[in-house]
């Protein structure tokens, strides 16, 4: 049901096309990612050998890693030790791996990764308990560490999940209003940003300042990285994702593209309307609203949002020192935004 | 004019919800004004249909026996277009009177109008409110229309009962800019219909008469009397270009064409229309001086346009607020009366019956998809939002309860207070759903009667953190919760289903997919709908499962932890199970492995999670744990040997595990792997599907290959085990109601 954004090709598959792709300059955050596969290893083990297979399907494909790398890079402002951050960081890669998982089951997505889905191997029920037990392996690590840590990612998984059922409340709404849409993405998919930044603060035992920063940084990133994402979906590189195209739209998940072509109240936009108020629609009757959207000009206008929302990630970084990590975090930024083609 | 008028209260509209608020008023010892701008008797566009919760108003009111000639409405039947037909009606363990009715609105309301008046209430008909009094404080009054007169009207209170289309609850600015266009819903009476049954029969959703776009909407048949039918349609959110009256003509010549009932059926009646309203809010019910009631504050359940129940009772409940805050003539002042007592009893009354406010209209197309597209599925989950969707009153007075055993003998109520606790454990369950997934919330709703002491994993926990400590503060009920919303969350995941190209795991499908079902109730499209069951089923259990995170959360590292490390066990045991499918050679002690991993986590987690809130040892909390593991085998193990022998526990019956998903109970595979005679047949059997002839017929070969007892024995072993990891423990209640609770486990089953 959710969106490709932080789960989908601009965050998730690699290699990127363009120079912006070499956005991390912090040498121990590289070194500490290439630790990461052998505890990410470990905590998907299991007693069981096919449960264990199907948990780590996904997290042995690789993936860009991006949560990981945003708790180190948050931890440099402080200090920890490299152990506890690397089995944070495994933690919450496993929270986002599982929820693609279950992602995957609700989409009913054929491909994942370059490569068959968990679910199209092994079928609905098995795929949701593989992301199960990896939440439930994720959220043991994630309570041993700190009360903070524990109760900020028990804080974030509802707000996620909050996000999730507001998506699907409001599926259908054809008058959702920006606010509210990018507000629930702000909950569905800022929140998996949000939360390494602040959890890596926190282990880091930064102060209160530059946490916050941190955590205004990470939804920001995770909201440029979506509305990328969404504006690609309309476009047509969605075929990356392996997610049939027109599956939000029969669910009544609307795009920001989408929403913003409804507003413009012109013909296209009542027809896209009508069409869309059919309790079902055929595969043709998709294409024309894709095409619609795409020929009304708007996707241009959700990438400039995009860009806005990049570059109020890089403002939130004002306050932080200089060096490496910010440095990183700044060109992180523009490679999130670096798929606007 | 009356020279002494001086009314407590005005009401204004004196139908079901008017007339229900002016005589409980009257009762309660105000004095009551109601205006109402027809003359009774007057007919009233309605489908006519009764639920149990109107017929028990009715019998409060003391009017039920003037409608002892009415029809009787057993349940209801709802055919969903494609998905064929179900039937649901009211459980024979609900108390008197367990059926609905059938009335004509003309009737019903003269009959209540009636009541209001002789039990006090001062009537005026064909009084017409033109406009609210009020000033910056509140609500003071009407200004009426009378013939050719005008006056203003005042009191401290006014209701207003004006239905739908209500303009004061507009002008009391409750409700703000609409957030919803209003419904509507269209009837006629017809007769000479054939083979009407005692059902009230709903059709969703309709097709326009050009066949191509389907409204959220649906159709009814109501029986009225012999052979004569109150039918409609109505949609629930109608706009310019929809034509009601079509879809009625549409409707008709589709039930005429598919259903032979019909064939001959006469109008005998006008077509009668009127406004429908949804978007219940409790706050928005109640302002200084100003209550809403019925169809005037939006109580309509979208899904089945039923509305006369909840308008006789708001009218009840707000009628009590009224009376509670209304203080007498001579202590009276200039203040309106603050009725926010009235918003709260709403909000606590129909928990879950409605999406609330703005919301509402989203939501009840995303429900309407999820209940569409898992009709035919029996998963719990789906059957729940089934029955609160469709037929809430059916569930009787709480959901949860009718699933659990009472199990006070066996423990000590009466030291321990556990009973309350178990109360504000559910009062964290509704708070911690109520906002995200209301029909969850209806579910989880305390009885309103004494339900004992459910047997819950909240009551291990609560029970093993008395052995130690007495004082945990709240946070052993909040830990209770979370593993309950755990226990929930997993319910919810095993309503996950293979698709049928990827199918591993049996589908859980009722037999009766195409009876009654309306071939011409196929919409043209022919593409791939969307996944709604699993879903839903995907994102209540995550949801559900983070509440319990957070809650744990709250709790302490230690609570979290717990709970993870038992929900990992529980993946591990589901997996184990799942691989074993239909696996008639897997032996005893496999299989109690998979019950130690998957089921007992339930037990063990609260006792061990109890005992360490309670200041337990490490020791002594791993000595709980056993006794918690050993306990839920044996429990585990009697359902089986109950399922087994026919006669399934409430539990189970809920959970609904079918037997075509190969996931063999203790019994069938001890008695497919015996060397009677009849373990092959059996072998066969099991193998293939599950209708109710085949289903005896295993059930006899296992009882007499006398796997059922030996499971029973081995379940007896456990709860001994259970027992004698007491042994340890400091004497006192809580040890008493745990070692009672392993003769419950046991004794149930005899």
């Amino acid at each position: 049901m959710t969106k490709p954004s932080a789960t989908g090709p601009s965050s998730d598959e690699g290699p990127p096309p363009s120079s912006a792709a070499n956005w991390l300059v912090c040498p121990w955050t590289a070194s500490a990612l290439e630790k990461i596969q052998p505890v990410l290893a470990r905590l998907s083990a299991a007693e069981d050998l096919q449960l264990q297979l199907i948990a780590r399907e996904l997290v042995e494909r690789g993936g860009k890693r991006l949560r990981p790398a945003l708790v180190f890079l948050s931890s440099r402002f402080g200090q920890c030790d490299e152990d506890r951050l690397l089995r944070v960081a495994a933690a919450l890669e496993l929270l986002h791996v599982a929820s693609l998982y279950h992602d995957d089951v609700i989409d009913r997505a054929p491909l994942r990764r370059r490569a068959e889905s968990v679910n199209a191997r092994w079928g609905n029920t098995l795929a949701s308990l593989g992301g199960t037990y990896l939440f439930a392996r994720a959220s043991a690590v994630l309570a041993s560490l700190a009360d903070d840590v524990n109760r900020l990612t028990g804080d974030a998984m509802v707000t996620l999940c909050d996000g999730e059922v507001q998506e699907v409340s409001n599926a259908y709404d054809l008058d959702l209003s920006e606010r509210e849409h990018l507000a629930i993405l702000a909950r569905k998919t800022g929140t998996l940003f949000a939360l390494p930044c602040r959890v890596g603060a926190a282990l880091g035992e930064v102060g209160a300042p530059v946490a916050d920063a941190l955590a205004v940084y990470g939804r920001n990133l995770g909201l440029a990285f979506q509305l990328i994402d969404d504006a690609l979906d309309v476009t047509g590189a969605a075929a990356e994702t392996g997610k049939a195209e027109g599956t939000d739209l029969r669910e009544g998940v609307y795009g920001l593209s989408l929403l913003r072509a409804l507003q413009r109240r012109d013909a296209a936009a009542r027809q896209i309307r009508a069409t869309l108020e059919q309790i079902s629609l055929s595969e043709g009757e998709v294409q024309r609203v894709l095409s619609l959207v795409r020929e009304s000009g708007v996707v241009e206008s959700v990438l400039q949002t995009a860009r806005e929302f990049a570059a109020q990630a890089r403002r939130a970084l004002d306050i932080l020192p200089a060096g490496e990590a910010k440095e990183s975090l700044d060109r992180l930024t523009a490679y999130a935004v670096s798929r606007s083609t | 004019m009356s020279a002494e008028l001086n009314p407590d209260v005005i009401v204004v509209g004196a139908g079901p919800a008017g007339s229900s608020a002016a005589y409980h008023l009257t009762r309660l010892g105000r004095h009551v004004l109601l205006l109402d701008r027809a003359r009774f008797p007057r007919d009233k566009s309605c489908g006519d249909g009764l639920t149990r919760l109107a017929v028990r108003q009715l019998a409060a009111m003391g009017v039920l026996d003037q409608f002892e000639h009415a029809q009787p409405a057993r349940g209801v039947c709802a055919y969903m277009r494609r998905r064929g037909t179900r039937t649901f009606e009211y459980p024979g363990h609900l108390a008197a009177p367990n059926h609905g009715l059938v009335v004509k609105r003309a009737e019903l309301d003269h009959v209540l109008c009636r009541a209001a008046v002789a039990a006090g209430a001062e009537l005026w008909e064909q009084a017409h409110v033109i406009r609210l009094v009020a000033d910056r404080n509140g609500v003071r009054g009407v200004e009426v229309e009378r013939g050719t007169a005008r006056m203003v009207l005042r009191a401290p209170v006014v209701v207003a009962a004006d239905g739908s289309a209500s303009t004061l609850v507009h002008r009391a600015r409750l409700f703000g800019p609409a957030h919803q266009r209003p419904g509507v819903a269209i009837r006629a009476y017809y007769e000479n219909i054939e083979g009407l049954s005692e059902l009230l029969e709903f059709y969703t959703p309709l097709l326009d008469p050009s066949d191509r776009y389907l409204l959220p909407s649906y159709g009814w048949v109501f029986p009225v009397g012999p052979g004569t039918a109150n039918i409609g349609v109505g949609i629930f959110e109608s706009d310019r270009s929809t034509n009601v009256r079509h879809l009625l003509v549409h409707f008709l010549e589709l039930l005429q064409q598919s259903d032979s009932r019909f064939r001959a059926l006469r109008q005998c009646s006008p077509l009668k229309g009127a406004p429908m309203r949804f978007d219940f809010t409790p706050d928005r019910c109640a302002a200084p001086g100003f209550a809403a009631v019925g169809d005037a504050a939006g109580l309509i359940s979208p899904f089945t346009g039923e509305g006369i129940g909840y308008a006789l009772e708001s009218g009840r409940l707000a009628a009590e607020t009224i009376a509670e805050g209304l203080p007498t003539k001579a202590e009276r002042d200039d203040r309106p009366p603050d009725l926010s007592g009235y918003a709260t009893r709403l909000a606590r009354s129909y928990t879950g019956y409605f999406e609330t406010g703005r919301h509402s209209a989203r939501r009840y197309k995303l429900v309407w998809h999820v209940l569409e597209s898992t009709f035919q599925n029996e998963r719990p989950l789906f059957a729940l939002c089934r029955q609160v969707a469709l037929f809430p009153e059916g569930l009787g007075e709480s959901y949860i309860d009718a699933a659990l055993d009472d199990v006070s003998d066996f423990v000590d109520g009466r030291t321990l207070p556990v009973r309350s606790e178990l109360v504000t454990v559910g009062e964290l369950l509704i708070d911690s759903v109520r906002h995200d997934w209301p029909f969850l919330a209806r579910a989880l709703t305390a009885a309103q009667s004494d339900p004992g002491i459910p047997f819950r994993p909240g009551l291990l926990l609560l029970l093993a953190s008395y052995v130690y400590g007495q004082d945990r503060g709240s946070a052993a009920t909040t830990a209770a919760a979370a593993i309950e919303l755990a226990f929930l969350a997993a319910i919810a995941h095993t309503s996950v289903e293979d698709d049928e190209q990827t199918r591993r795991i049996p589908a859980r499908h009722s037999s009766d997919s195409g009876e009654g079902e309306k071939s011409l109730w196929v919409a043209a499209d022919g593409s791939q709908p969307a996944n709604w069951g699993n879903m839903s089923a995907l994102l209540v259990g995550d949801f559900l499962l983070a509440r319990a995170y957070q809650l744990g959360a709250v709790v302490g590292r230690g609570a979290s932890r717990l709970l993870s490390e038992g929900l990992a066990q529980v993946c591990e045991g589901r997996m184990q199970e799942l691989r074993n499918a239909h696996n008639r050679r897997m032996t005893e002690a496999e299989h109690l492995e998979i019950v130690e991993r998957k089921t007992a986590q339930y037990f063990e987690v609260p006792c061990r999670l109890g005992a360490a809130l309670g200041g337990a040892s490490p020791r002594e909390i791993a000595t709980l744990g056993q006794y918690g593991r050993a306990l839920g085998i044996a429990y585990e193990l009697t359902n089986e040997a109950m399922s087994a022998a026919g006669r399934p526990s409430k539990l189970a019956r809920v959970l609904n595990e079918p037997a075509e998903a190969g996931l063999y109970g203790l019994p069938l595979l001890l008695a497919m792997q015996s060397d009677g005679r009849g373990a092959r047949e059996l072998s066969e059997l099991a193998a293939g599907s599950d209708p109710p002839a085949v289903r005896e017929r295993v059930i006899g070969l296992v009882r007499q290959s006398g796997a059922i007892e030996a499971t029973l024995n081995r379940a007896r072993q456990y709860a001994s085990q259970a027992d004698a990891a007491l042994a340890g423990l400091p004497e006192g209640a809580a040890r008493r109601s745990l070692s009672g609770l392993t003769r419950y486990v046991v004794e149930r089953a005899e």
